[in-house]
């Protein structure tokens, strides 16, 4: 149950940060001084500017004695949370590829359970580890196990890469050694407790749950005793058995299960005979002694994983330690001066708890101790009843992680998440709630009864999504892990969508290549509306930039029309007015979509094509384009033809009517040229078609007359040429008729 | 933790306002000195570099407000001049006359100092609410979003009566940011020492609805907290009487929490109403409760502010401590950092007002 609401890492309620703006003391009297400080949060950031702001404004400027000081004009910016240290920047994206592999394992148990794959995934996300057991692979069983057995290898794989963290050049400090440590043993004494078990019902390898293993190799990896140096001095002297330590070494590996260890020391022991002596003593079985017997008792204790069910097991066990009852004897006692210390040893290895809480270093060492001699096939779920005893020697409840393992080990979870959000660091709470939460060891409905007010549930995420939505927050800040960050969010079901929404518009796009990636991750997420304004900003950067053509795409991506069309009739409107060509790069660079999207844009690239085509002498080509461009215009088809091109249009068709080599046009071309002709003569808007290339400049300059009268002297010579060429084509086509019939 | 950095910003008289821009890369700062100043962010140096300086306006300014980048690089700044202004900055090879920010309209409107400004979310257009210690708030929309040189008033919503017009009143606003809910603006009463929420109905009016009471003395600041999904809203408010408060509206139609949503999300029912068109708009009432009431300041209370993600407010007050505060797991509100305007321990910066 969670009793106490410690969600904020109490680290955060730090000292307060002193900016240095007023002495000691002084921050009340800035009032007095027409002052106040004021902050301001830096978007997407932890840091926050502070200002000594005026409290009043002043009609004129100093019109009165404010006093002068200088820190007056001083911006201070402070940071109020914890950057990203740029060493952790990979352990962090590494983590958080992990992490999505298990959302996907998990979102595929789902799958096969609600039977919409069809049929039974027996390959979950995560390949295996060097270090992760190599019977998951084929693991068969219910979907809770699936998901434990994903959630397992979730929690190997990120204490891989803590301990590739922490072992990285040059030495982390201590803190944030001691940081990661506490992460590495709290992750996994989960997966011996909690998580190992799904491992056990491999249809293919039946096993039977057991945590000897699991909890031997916690307490060897996190805590290492004796240590190494400590333990490499006493080995090298040359009278072990009298130094002060001896037995304490001999129970310390025992409890641990390093029998190796126990069994070498005990070979510095005056009392052990080597092979060779022994013979000659008359042989082990005639006359032993007790560092033999012990020796033999260890190599032939049964261990779990030896026997396919734990009743074999157990029978074994017991017939093991039956068997050590016959070398406890007075006889072989009295051989030796270390009857006392021998009659321990024999105590462990009968699994006396009694013995083993009285030489065990700490608590750690005592439940590794029990769980090996006394109570080999005790279960995850059962541990908590050891509690009790082990912490009755006195624990240092102080200690944040001791809190964490024992949470673990007594299955009170919400104990577990409030002392790893205790320390100041987002990761492990975060990734501890989603571990427990997606091996379904969390549960939800345990919050809140026990609290005095509790909030409407439906107003709260879960709280692995807090912790995560909390995790990704801490990311943001360092621009190299935003996008981690992200996936973070992407993946909180109440409220990832929204923070989405509102954090990805804020991320700048000036960084190279930023844009592209943030698009995709919108489109992977189905985010549209993010994803339109982010298209809408990038053609807002394109066309101040002068990039007309690439914010037309953008804005056609936003599905903008009123800006690509107002954007499409600038270009127009640039052409019209100063005869600038540069319209054709950008009509010759737009895509499929932005032409499908835009009729005028279309109109354009056509328009473009008629010059490429005149450009390359296909002057039949490009006459029969204009004229297909100009009927365009009498099926009222506005979208397509810009009217205001009309006059331009014709004028394009001026050369191609002078054309004494060829006939461009036949004699409906000619019809259809003389129709726009007699639309601009009998147009009440007559002046505005001939004066099109003021018009477009109208709000500077008005239609100016001269045009108009140029136009009109323009428009003699199109008529001209018409009519010439009208007669022209009659007769081409006469010719034409004429080889006809006589092919005929 | 404690890395504290500087500059100055070098004005001739007190500074005002200090806005980041929407990406938090450009700052502009006021004074009353009556100049403008915009910073750019080094990302090389991680240093704030002068980007222009200028007169902006005819007496002291008071605030700055950064449109959305979508309408380019955008801002307003208000004055004790009675007037609002449109900057723009220019492309590069459009300075005129060495200038990077031109005047692209100036509201002036008001018939007393304009106190407060702020561009409206984005969804809603290009449009800017200013109050004015007229008592006035008056509502503005570009209308051409390009050239930015018409703004038509579109609304004047007379939000100061009886003592709270007096010459000294305090007004400040806050939009409502969130794109499910009809426009709505928190407005700070001046003397009646209240906020209240006004909505704007169906008729197209905008009408007080909620009360946001509680306060002893003038409400100097209000700011409304982004959504981020939330079925409910969050508004903060900062008073003369020394107290930080938060209060919860709660639209009480809309029970039963999420829904489901695009790509496995699930979005708050409210939300998914006003996305099918559902939502009767100016009709409801929300239920107000006041969830966070802190006098931790003992002093008057100048300036609330939400992060980005509405998770973190910032408070900053007379005993010239900036306090920050963020809600736990169970919406318990706590402070969380203080940043104090005073030395450290063993600190003698030469800067410190003695």
């Amino acid at each position: 149950m969670l009793t106490q609401d410690d969600s904020l890492p109490s680290q955060q309620l730090s000292e307060p940060i002193y900016l240095g703006l007023c002495e000691k003391g002084g921050g009340p009297q800035l009032a007095a001084r027409d002052r106040a400080i004021v902050g301001a949060m830096r978007p997407l950031s932890n840091d926050i500017l502070c200002y000594a702001a005026a409290r009043s404004p002043a009609e004129e400027p100093i019109a009165r004695e404010r006093g002068k000081f200088p820190q007056d004009q001083i911006i201070k910016i402070a940071k109020f949370g914890k950057d990203i240290n740029d060493r952790r920047v990979p352990f962090v994206t590494a983590t958080e590829h992990i992490f999505t592999v298990l959302q996907a394992s998990i979102r595929s148990t789902r799958d096969v359970r609600r039977g919409r794959t069809g049929r039974r995934s027996t390959r979950l996300g995560f390949a295996a580890g060097e270090d992760s057991m190599d019977m998951a692979d084929d693991a068969y069983g219910s979907g809770d196990q699936e998901r434990k057995l994903a959630t397992c290898r979730a929690s190997e794989a990120y204490r891989r890469e803590i301990r590739q963290y922490a072992n990285v050049s040059p030495p982390l400090e201590i803190g944030e050694l001691q940081l990661f440590r506490t992460a590495h043993s709290a992750l996994q004494l989960l997966e011996a407790i909690h998580l190992r078990d799904a491992f056990t019902t491999n249809a293919a390898r039946p096993q039977w749950g057991h945590l000897q293993e699991g909890l031997r190799q916690w307490l060897a990896d996190n805590y290492d005793a004796p240590p190494q140096d400590e333990f490499d001095n006493f080995r090298k002297s040359l009278r072990p058995r009298e130094h002060e330590k001896y037995w304490k070494y001999v129970y310390q590996c025992l409890l641990r299960g390093h029998f190796q260890a126990a069994i070498s020391i005990l070979h510095r022991h005056p009392d052990f005979q080597t092979p060779s002596s022994a013979r000659l003593a008359g042989g082990l079985s005639e006359n032993p002694t007790l560092v033999t017997a012990v020796e033999r008792v260890l190599s032939q204790m049964p261990r779990p994983h030896q026997y396919p069910s734990q009743l074999d097991f157990e029978q074994k066990f017991a017939e093991w330690r039956k068997d050590i009852q016959r070398w406890d004897v007075p006889k072989l006692r009295a051989g030796t001066k270390d009857a006392e210390q021998f009659a321990y040893v024999f105590g462990i290895l009968r699994g006396n708890e009694a013995v083993i809480h009285k030489l065990a270093e700490d608590w750690r060492e005592a439940l590794v101790g029990i769980i090996l001699f006394a109570r080999p096939t005790l279960k995850g779920h059962d541990v908590a009843e050891l509690l009790g005893k082990l912490v009755e020697r006195g624990v240092d409840y102080n200690d944040v992680q001791v809190q964490i393992e024992l949470g673990i080990i007594a299955h009170e979870f919400q104990r577990v998440i409030r002392f790893c959000s205790m320390l100041d660091w987002w990761w492990l709470v975060a990734h501890m709630t989603d571990l427990l939460h997606n091996s379904g060891t969390l549960d939800d409905e345990l919050l809140g009864p026990s609290m005095p007010v509790v909030p409407n549930k439906r107003d709260r995420c879960s709280q692995r999504e807090w912790y995560l939505l909390n995790y990704a927050n801490s990311l943001i800040p360092n621009l190299s892990l935003r996008r981690t960050a992200l996936e973070y969010i992407a993946v909180c079901p109440k409220f990832g969508r929204s923070v989405l929404e509102d954090v990805i518009v804020r991320m700048s796009l000036d960084t190279v290549g930023e844009a592209p990636k943030l698009l995709e991750f919108c489109r992977r997420h189905g985010l549209d509306d993010v994803k339109n304004e982010l298209h809408r900003r990038l053609a807002r950067i394109e066309y101040r930039a002068g990039r007309i053509g690439e914010a037309i795409e953008h804005y056609v991506e936003a599905r903008d029309a009123q800006k690509v069309s107002g954007l499409v009739e600038e270009i127009i409107d640039g052409y019209l007015s100063t005869a600038n060509m540069e319209w054709l790069d950008i009509a010759g660079k737009v895509g499929q979509p932005a032409l499908e999207f835009n009729g005028r844009l279309a109109f354009l690239a056509r328009y473009r094509e008629f010059h490429e085509l005149y450009k390359a002498q296909k002057f039949r080509e490009a006459g029969n384009l204009l004229v297909e461009m100009l009927t365009s215009s009498f099926r009222n088809d506005e979208r397509f033809f810009p009217k205001r091109l009309l006059w331009t249009a014709l004028l394009d068709s001026l050369p191609l009517l002078d054309m004494q080599q060829i006939t461009v046009f036949g004699v409906d071309d000619i019809y259809e040229l003389m129709r726009t002709l007699e639309e601009i003569l009998t147009s009440d808007r007559r002046d505005d078609y001939l004066g099109a290339w003021e018009a477009a400049n109208r709000a500077k300059l008005g239609i100016g007359k001269d045009r108009i009268i140029s136009a009109e002297a323009q428009l003699e010579v199109v008529r001209e040429a018409l009519v010439r060429n009208l007669s022209r084509a009659f007769v081409y086509k006469g010719e034409e008729n004429a080889t006809n019939r006589a092919d005929e | 933790m404690n890395e504290v950095t500087q500059f100055s910003a070098g004005h001739e008289d007190l500074i005002h306002d200090v806005a980041y821009d929407f990406y938090g890369n450009r700052l502009v700062t006021c004074s009353s000195d009556q100049k403008l100043k915009v910073w750019d962010m080094d990302r090389q140096t991680n240093l704030w570099v002068l980007n222009d300086t200028w007169k902006g306006h005819d007496s002291s300014i008071l605030k700055a407000s950064w449109a959305h980048p979508e309408y380019g690089q955008v801002f307003a700044s208000c004055s004790f001049d009675r007037s609002v202004r449109i900057w723009e900055e220019q492309k590069h090879d459009a300075y005129t006359g060495g200038r990077k920010w031109v005047e692209k309209a100036r509201l002036a409107d008001s018939k007393g100092t304009v106190q407060d400004i702020e561009f409206a979310p984005n969804h809603l257009g290009l449009k800017l609410a200013s109050c004015s210690a007229d008592g006035i708030v008056r509502i503005y929309e570009a209308m051409d979003v390009i050239q930015l040189s018409h703004w038509t008033l579109m609304d004047e919503i007379e939000v100061g009566t009886g003592s709270s017009k007096e010459p000294d009143a305090h007004y400040c606003l806050s939009w409502c940011p969130s794109r499910f809910q009809p426009q709505m603006l928190a407005i700070g009463c001046g003397k009646e020492n209240i906020a209240k929420v006004y909505r704007l109905d169906s008729h197209n009016r905008w009408q007080p609805h909620e009360v946001l009471g509680g306060h002893n003395d003038i409400v100097t600041d209000v700011a409304w907290a982004p959504n981020m999904g939330r079925s409910y809203q969050l508004i903060a408010t900062a008073s003369k009487d020394g107290h930080v408060r938060i209060f919860k509206l709660t639209d009480e139609n809309t029970r039963g929490g999420a829904v489901g949503g695009v790509g496995g999300w699930q979005q708050p029912a409210a939300a998914a109403a006003a996305v099918a068109g559902l939502t009767p708009k100016g009709k409801k009432k929300f239920r107000v409760d006041t969830v966070a009431d802190f006098s931790d300041h003992g002093a008057e209370v100048w300036r609330v502010e939400w992060n980005v993600t509405g998770t973190i407010l910032s408070s900053s007050g007379d005993d010239g401590k900036v306090r920050l505060w963020k809600a736990s797991f169970l919406d318990e509100w706590k402070c969380i950092s203080i940043i104090s305007a005073e030395q450290g321990v063993g600190d003698y910066g030469e800067n410190a007002m003695r």
